[in-house]
């Protein structure tokens, strides 16, 4: 391990923090319920890259190192959150490591699904664009909302439940179909 | 129902910190048991950084300008700038966001960064028709470039063809600069939401966006070359950075919330929550900066309230060897010290404080403390060494000793592989015994500066690592 060294890998290791950023902060969101919180960790793990600090990393495993990082901090934070919101055990958070570990592997059949994604959310009805903003923008909780819109929460969830899951089909007919003319 | 149909409900409710005891200990059960559950919970949350993310950006471009919802300021509220009342809030969405300041002071230069459009009025000074749709347009059309969204008094930009007024919804072609008179005042908006404001005698530009370094980033920079600015950065997108520079100094933002000071000689950066990237331009000095800390250019970094300390750790003997040590037993984390922190648990007979490791993200499971220092602590020499005390929980494996070699650039090494646990221990090491890290080929030069010494070991989670009585000792 090396503190204050010289930067000799900031650059390689920046590139890489562009191509895993997307996948990190999914990983970071996995960990910590709030979405400010989970920015300002990806930010710190961004920040940390960019200073060059720590060991060099092998290209290869620059996610799992990443998602390390970003652990240790969660961990680091633990303490000051543990006031506003529940946090996961060690258990689940190996559990966590674990399964974005896996998606490594299958870092380009992510990416496909991801950009299948981003065109399948155009063609979302406008309230469910309403429901998704102001659950994932707005950060209302699904109570929040129910009580704005006069149903229960318990149907809020459902309803977010199914547009992930309309969502999902989309994604899959949409790689179905591109992979058929392929 | 399949496990995986199961975990996506139970991620419903988790991501919202919803998910009762008992459905969070189900949830671990089905994760363990079933990789298609475990990718099911990597779906889920793609899909919830994806809708953050693009919704987010979806929503900035279609919200009016004037609609930004007035809140009350949360701290840290910025210095306003005299005489001109107004109060900077952050926008609905935005507030919940954690802040981190940095604050610059000297000579009346002052840069304030904020996450999210966080410069907004009140409700009582809503932003005029005119002037409203004068914005949009301008915001709109201009893309790349920046727009004056108000001033007040003496505004001009200067170009080659000389100086002119600008009036407000103008839009500034990047590369501009726009001087403020006296009594004069301007705030500006970049297109990605970005607002800055100047105060008095300000002299400001904006950079076209770079086009993609070597690195990859995309890096924008301001530059204020005289005067005071806040402002509130909105998140970046990825692979871009804004970055604020003086003729001092350089500050890298990702999108957060730090305010930046500057004057002619120096610049000085206070952390008050959240991490940025700071660079001392005189000497090259890069340092990533956390809550609670200071750097200033041409000094050294040091933690808040301790920049004022002029008690160093070093001295010299009659003999005229030079000494740097540390006892801890004014219960104060010394100004240099960046990692670990002063305890009185492991006080004995003899001493009531010690220093105890904390957990370094770059530093895997092991704890460490120690610190940098922007000055020569010792030099090296034949007799240089380092000695301390150490009491070192049982899940501890090793120490490592790490000091930082200056002229090369590098850390040295000592590994101590069978540490005595769970009492107190003296140790003293040659200096010549310690192995360059990066350069193996490298070894020390007589007179070459030591500015850092590091000690890592114990484990995250496990037992404390404690340290007293460090010492470093060479050259003059």
């Amino acid at each position: 391990m090396q503190l204050n060294s010289p930067d000799r890998t900031v650059e390689p290791r920046s590139r890489m923090f562009i191509r895993h950023q997307r996948m990190l902060k999914s990983f970071i969101r996995s960990l910590v319920p709030h979405l400010n919180d989970a920015e300002d960790i990806l930010q710190e793990v961004g920040v940390l890259i960019l200073a060059g600090k720590g060991d060099e990393v092998d290209p290869g495993h620059f996610s799992a190192w990443a998602r390390g990082v970003a652990r240790n901090l969660v961990l680091h934070h633990r303490r000051a959150w543990r006031r506003k919101q529940a946090l996961p055990t060690t258990r689940y958070m190996d559990m966590v490591e674990a399964a974005f570990s896996q998606a490594d592997s299958e870092e380009e059949i992510w990416n496909e699904r991801r950009d299948a994604l981003a065109i399948c959310m155009e063609s979302i009805a406008v309230h469910e664009r309403d429901l998704l903003t102001k659950r994932y923008v707005g950060a209302l909780t699904s109570d929040a909302i129910a009580s704005e819109q006069g149903r229960s929460a318990v149907a809020v969830r459902v309803a977010l439940l199914r547009l992930r899951r309309s969502l999902l089909r989309c994604v899959e007919r949409r790689l179905t179909v591109v992979e058929g003319h392929s | 129902m399949k496990a995986e149909d199961r975990v996506r409900e139970l991620l419903v409710l988790q991501e919202e910190g919803a998910l009762p005891p008992l459905e969070a200990t189900e949830l671990e059960d089905l994760l363990a048991g079933d990789p298609a559950a475990a990718r099911a919970l990597v779906e889920h949350y793609i899909l919830t950084a994806e809708f953050e993310t693009e919704l987010a950006a979806a929503q900035d471009n279609r919200v009016p300008l004037a609609s930004i919802s007035p809140i009350r300021p949360s701290v840290p509220r910025p210095v306003e700038a005299p005489g001109h009342g107004r109060e900077y809030v952050k926008s609905g969405r935005r507030r919940q966001a954690a802040f981190a300041a940095v604050l610059l002071a000297a000579a009346g230069v002052l840069v304030f960064v904020g996450k999210g459009g966080g410069l907004s009025r009140r409700s009582s000074e809503v932003v005029s028709g005119a002037s409203l749709r004068t914005a949009q347009q301008g915001k709109a059309a201009l893309a790349g470039s920046v727009m004056l969204r108000e001033r007040r008094g003496d505004v001009q930009i200067v170009t080659p063809m000389g100086r002119r007024p600008v009036e407000v919804g103008a839009a500034l072609a990047a590369g501009v600069v726009l001087d403020v008179g006296g009594d004069g005042f301007a705030l500006l908006e970049l297109e990605d939401g970005t607002r800055v404001s100047l105060d008095p005698l300000s002299v400001f530009s904006l950079a076209t966006p770079s086009v993609p370094s070597a690195d990859g980033l995309t890096r924008r920079t301001a530059r204020l070359d005289r005067g005071r600015l806040q402002a509130s950065v909105s998140p970046q997108r990825p692979g871009h950075l804004l970055v604020f520079t003086t003729p001092q100094a350089r500050v890298t933002v990702l999108g957060t919330e730090l305010t930046v000071a500057i004057d002619d000689q120096r610049t000085r950066v206070s952390v008050l929550h959240g991490r940025v990237l700071f660079e001392d331009l005189n000497d090259g000095t890069t340092l990533t900066l956390g809550a609670g800390q200071d750097a200033q250019s041409g000094v050294p970094a040091t933690a808040r309230d301790a920049a004022s300390d002029s008690s160093g750790p070093g001295s010299r003997d009659a003999a005229g060897t030079a000494v740097s040590f540390w006892d801890f037993e004014d219960g104060v984390l010394p100004p240099d010290f960046n990692l670990g922190q002063i305890t009185s648990a492991a006080a004995r007979p003899g001493s009531r404080y010690a220093i105890i490791a904390t957990l370094y993200p770059l530093a895997g499971s092991a704890l460490v403390l120690g610190c940098q220092s922007s000055v020569v602590l010792v030099r090296y020499s034949e007799t240089a060494g380092v000695s301390f005390d150490y009491w070192l929980a049982r899940e501890g494996t090793f120490i490592v000793v790490q000091l930082r070699n200056r002229a090369q650039e590098q850390n040295y090494q000592f590994r101590i592989k069978d540490p005595d646990h769970e009492r107190w221990t003296h140790v003293e090491l040659r200096l010549s015994d310690f192995k360059a890290v990066a350069d193996r080929t490298k070894r020390w030069e007589p007179g070459e500066g030591i500015d850092g010494v590091h000690l890592v070991g114990g484990m995250v989670g496990g037992g404390p690592f404690y340290a007293d009585n460090l010492k470093l000792w060479g050259a003059q």
